[in-house]
């Protein structure tokens, strides 16, 4: 295994690692048989012995033949071989990464500050960390960090647009220009004097580095975007997957050895909680920097139920094969639920509380021992106290599961940065604490749907149901003792709770959270005291409430904001600028009373960006509506507009997948002829314009879901914010005369 | 709307037109029973192959068996099973949907190594347990198609699946296959669909027009044809 280190002097050391890696089989004899002889044509050293392993939730353990390679650069392929040719055989060990053994069993995690010793020649004698990766207050190592990216004007330079190469180092920032082999010799010389820890991209795994590694081939010049030598770039093909009901699509990865890649726009750790937050899932997870920072939080959750495993000396079987056990139809239906929600009482209101339980899905895994081999144990079947709330599952009450066992560091971590963060005197220090508990709030989140997820190593349904029921139990209880103290429920959703009594005060809410958390047993907090909030109502019958959609302010000033326009990423630019000063304008307003006064000046802002609609002066930036395709462009029957913006992208060579984004303007919305309905953003030129109406009509209703509530109608708000119409516009500004707005 | 009728299928619906009142997915359980994917055959394993719609005709065999005191199996490979549908049916026969819900036994398998599994390994013992003889085996090969999973690999789970289905339909369990067509990317798995129908005692295929579903069933001396009205198909 090659690692690199990072010297107090310095120096960036290559050292190698003997790492032998192992995995285990179980077979009759017969096929044992034949896995002995194709171990024998092998071409490195291959160990072998008998041993006895427990599966996860076995009683007892199973002969198992261990088989450990000495070159792990031959593991993969020798493992696959073993699986084809025996496929009768079980297999475990087989498919987890081998950065990741070699951290579980070397007890190391990426970026750990360390104790080697080193021969001459490279080769690692030992290894040991000199912290761990449950510290919260470790530093980060000195590296260097050298950025790339297209000075490209698209939203997508994949989607066209020719550009030039910005590289920025300590602060300073140059445009390489000229021909290519200009910019592949500069690129180069800079790369070997800087000699960067971290290549920082935005499109480098799409486009930046698969351009340059292909202009240099052509040209036949040195690139060195590896610091290793004796490595070749990694790489992978971009693919498309569904995660949570969507289809997503990620961009493919190039990876390099002795030096990271990070791409800003093909992360979503990166995005979510910026570097502080991606090295600390990387170190808590032992997942590689590079690919954390590409694969899916759950392969995160994943790797930590994986290493608990290992610790524990169970076997990591190479395919889940256990399916649902039967129930009726009707133990279904009690039993396969989600959180549960109380719909919004729709309208603004006045002096409310939110609670919060913190992290409640992990937590309840954790106090209720709910793992894949705990639920539905022989041992506590007639135990009373063992029984999850409505379903007919049960718990164990003797052996900690794995899944608690993993998660309970994971939920302490997080409460001390958040101690951490409250405590802060510096702003820096309180950005680096927020990053890291965002970035174990991620873990946290998945961990719930990895218990239900198709592919989860350590997932059951009959776990995830039960997490879900003792969620809806909880809930159930906070609201009886929440309603018991004189409180009214506006609003619940699995979770969370919005609560109103006249005249109560931060600290009876905190006395309240207190009871909650004492009954419970599972710590809930007050999340904030709202000055007003309002629960949107649904735009298609104004009657019906839509849960967890609403905008509130807090008695800090601070607005929470959840499920309109200035949430949404298929939002205009412009329809977001329209909302968030719509919002400005309203949280000048302390009281209802004073809030509906701000509703003239709300008008004005819709009215103001009508007009600048109207009068043709809105930009691309402005208007790009940014569409995620849920399907392979050739898959769509119908003309939807991001399908003919996705045709002129594809007319135009560009390689589309589902899941990818395509970003483009309304032209003509109701146009007869498709292609005159949409234009791709990365298509427009000096010659376009753009359909007012549509956008006009997008405006509308970001503005009509706001100001509903307080009585505006469509019909009054379309007249009174008529940039053409100066009669109403006089009748507003002088006092809201024909506008009623009840609430 | 004219009903059309055809071959020996009598679907007890008339149109509004005619004087008679189509009241009923009872109605359809019933010409169900008679026809296509009648739960009384003879034993063996049945085919029901066609659109997403096939899954829920599924279910309504499944209720149609439950309804008559009989429990049922349903393994379910596509995750679109439907309890709530289950007890529409119920209700529409004046039965209370509890009795219904508790007679059908549901396992769900969200890849094609569960589904094997419960196949293989997890039925055999659930009809001892439930004493049942009546299976809907819905998506067998849904899972299958997981790109994920190598070819070979899905070749020789499909192959361990059949050979379980022979074994259990010699063993006198009646067995109803719901399956989707195969998806255009499908590839040389496209061949397990080809290899279901030639296992299959009697295939039959839905199809769906903008009036009403088509159920075809092929082979035989001659080619017969159903039609359920979309009118009543929405109602479901």
């Amino acid at each position: 295994m090659v690692v690199w280190l990072l010297g107090e002097d310095g120096r960036r050391i290559r050292a190698v690692d003997p790492f032998v890696p192992t995995c285990y089989l179980a077979a009759p004899p017969s096929i044992r048989e034949q896995v002995f002889r194709l171990l024998r044509r092998a071409s490195c050293r291959i160990g072998t012995r008998e041993v006895e392993r427990y599966e996860l939730g076995a009683l007892r353990p199973i002969p198992v033949l261990e088989v450990s390679v000495h070159a792990p650069a031959q593991f993969s392929s020798l493992t696959q071989q073993l699986i084809r040719s025996c496929p009768d055989a079980q297999f475990f060990h087989v498919d987890v990464s081998l950065p990741q053994r070699y951290f579980y069993d070397r007890e190391l995690f990426p970026l750990a500050h360390c104790e080697v010793d080193i021969t001459a020649e490279g080769r690692l004698q030992s290894i040991q960390a000199l912290e761990s990766p449950w510290d919260t207050d470790y530093g980060f190592p000195p590296l260097t960090i050298l950025e790339l990216s297209p000075d490209n004007p698209s939203p997508n330079p994949n989607h066209g647009g020719c550009s030039s190469l910005v590289v920025r180092m300590d602060g300073e920032e140059r445009l390489l220009e000229g021909d290519d082999a200009d910019v592949i010799q500069r690129l180069n010389q800079l790369l070997v004097r800087e000699d960067p820890d971290i290549l920082l991209t935005d499109w480098g795994d799409s486009y930046l580095l698969p351009r340059l590694m292909t202009m240099a081939n052509q040209l036949r010049l040195p690139l060195a975007l590896n610091r290793d030598r004796h490595r070749s770039i990694g790489a992978r093909k971009p693919h498309s997957y569904f995660s949570y009901g969507r289809i997503l699509s990620h961009a493919g990865a190039r990876t390099l050895s002795g030096r990271l890649h990070l791409d800003r726009h093909n992360s979503f750790a990166l995005a979510e909680m910026g570097l502080a937050g991606l090295i600390e899932q990387a170190r808590v997870t032992k997942v590689d920097l590079q690919q954390m920072a590409r694969t899916t939080t759950g392969t995160g959750i994943t790797s930590m139920q994986l290493e608990t495993a290992c610790r524990d000396g169970l076997l990591i079987p190479y395919r889940k094969q256990e399916p649902e056990a039967f129930k009726s139809t009707l133990e279904l239906l009690h039993t396969d639920q989600g959180g549960l929600v109380f719909a919004p009482i729709v309208g603004y209101h006045e002096q409310v509380g939110e609670l919060d339980f913190s992290s409640m899905y992990p937590s309840i895994m954790v106090r209720f021992n709910i793992s894949p081999e705990t639920v539905n144990c022989r041992c506590c079947r007639h135990d009373p106290t063992a029984r999850v709330p409505e379903i007919g599952h049960h718990t164990c009450r003797h052996h900690e599961g794995l899944v608690p066992r993993t998660l309970a560091p994971l939920l302490d971590k997080r409460a001390r940065y958040k101690r951490l963060m409250a405590a802060a005197t510096q702003p820096a220090a309180r950005v680096v604490f927020n990053q890291r508990q965002t970035a174990l709030k991620w873990l946290l989140v998945v961990s719930f749907g990895y218990l239900g997820y198709k592919n989860a190593r350590f997932g059951r349904i009959e776990a995830h149901e039960s997490v879900t029921a003792y969620s809806r139990d909880l809930l159930l209880q906070a609201k009886e003792v929440a309603e018991r103290q004189g409180y009214r429920l506006l609003h619940a959703i699995v979770d969370s709770l919005w609560l109103v009594k006249p005249g109560a005060v931060r600290t009876d809410y905190d006395s309240l959270a207190q009871t909650i958390t004492e009954r419970t047993g599972l710590s809930i907090g007050v999340e904030g005291l709202y000055q007003w909030i309002g629960f949107l109502p649904s735009r298609v019958n104004p009657l019906m409430p839509v849960p967890n959609q609403f905008v509130g302010l807090f008695d800090h000033g601070a607005m929470k904001i959840r499920g309109i326009e200035i949430r949404r990423s298929d939002a205009p630019l412009l329809v977001k600028r329209a909302q968030a000063e719509v919002l400005h304008r309203l949280s000048e307003g302390r009281t209802l009373a004073e809030l509906r006064e701000q509703i003239p000046q709300a008008l004005e802002i819709i009215r103001t960006y009508r007009r600048h609609l109207l009068e043709g002066l809105a930009t691309v930036e402005e208007l790009a509506i940014t569409k995620s395709l849920s399907k392979e462009p050739q898959a769509y029957r119908h003309q939807t507009l991001s399908m003919i913006a996705a045709q002129e992208l594809l007319a135009r060579g560009v390689r589309l997948q589902a899941g990818d984004t395509v970003h483009y303007i309304m032209t003509d919305a109701d146009a007869a002829c498709p292609s005159d309905r949409v234009r791709a953003v990365a298509g427009i030129d000096g010659t376009w314009s753009y359909d007012v109406s549509a956008y006009d009509n997008l405006l509308l209703k970001a503005a009509l879901v706001l100001l509903m509530p307080l009585g505006v109608t469509a019909t009054s708000l379309n007249e009174s914010t008529d940039p053409t119409n100066r009669a109403v516009y006089d009748s507003i500004d002088s006092k809201q005369a024909s506008l009623s707005w009840d609430v | 709307m004219v009903l059309v009728q055809q071959q020996t299928m009598e679907f007890p619906f008339r149109t509004e037109d005619s004087g008679v009142v189509i009241d009923a997915p009872c109605h359809l359980l019933a010409a169900l029973r008679r026809s296509a994917v009648s739960t009384d055959w003879p034993k063996g394993l049945v085919l029901l192959s066609g659109p997403s719609s096939v899954y829920r005709l599924g279910l309504c065999a499944a209720v149609d068996r439950a309804l008559a005191g009989e429990p049922v199996l349903y393994l379910a490979g596509a995750n679109v099973f439907d309890p709530f549908l289950v007890g529409r049916l119920a209700r529409a026969s004046r039965v209370a949907p509890a009795q219904v819900l508790q007679q059908i036994h549901v396992s769900r398998a969200f890849t094609c190594h569960q589904m094997v599994r419960l196949v293989t390994d997890c039925l055999p013992s659930a009809l001892r347990s439930y004493d049942a003889r009546f299976v809907i085996l819905a998506g067998p090969l849904d899972t299958l198609y997981d790109q994920l999973v190598p070819e070979p690999e899905a070749m020789r789970l499909f192959r361990a699946m059949m050979d379980a289905l022979r074994h259990l339909v010699e063993q006198n369990v009646q067995m109803l296959c719901v399956s989707q067509l195969a998806p255009l990317e499908s590839g040389g798995r496209s061949r397990f669909m080809a290899a279901l129908r030639a296992q299959a005692r009697r295939v039959i295929d839905l199809r769906e027009a903008e009036d009403e579903l088509w159920l075809q069933e092929e082979g035989g001396p001659k080619p017969r044809r159903w039609i359920i009205p979309r009118l009543l198909w929405n109602r479901l």
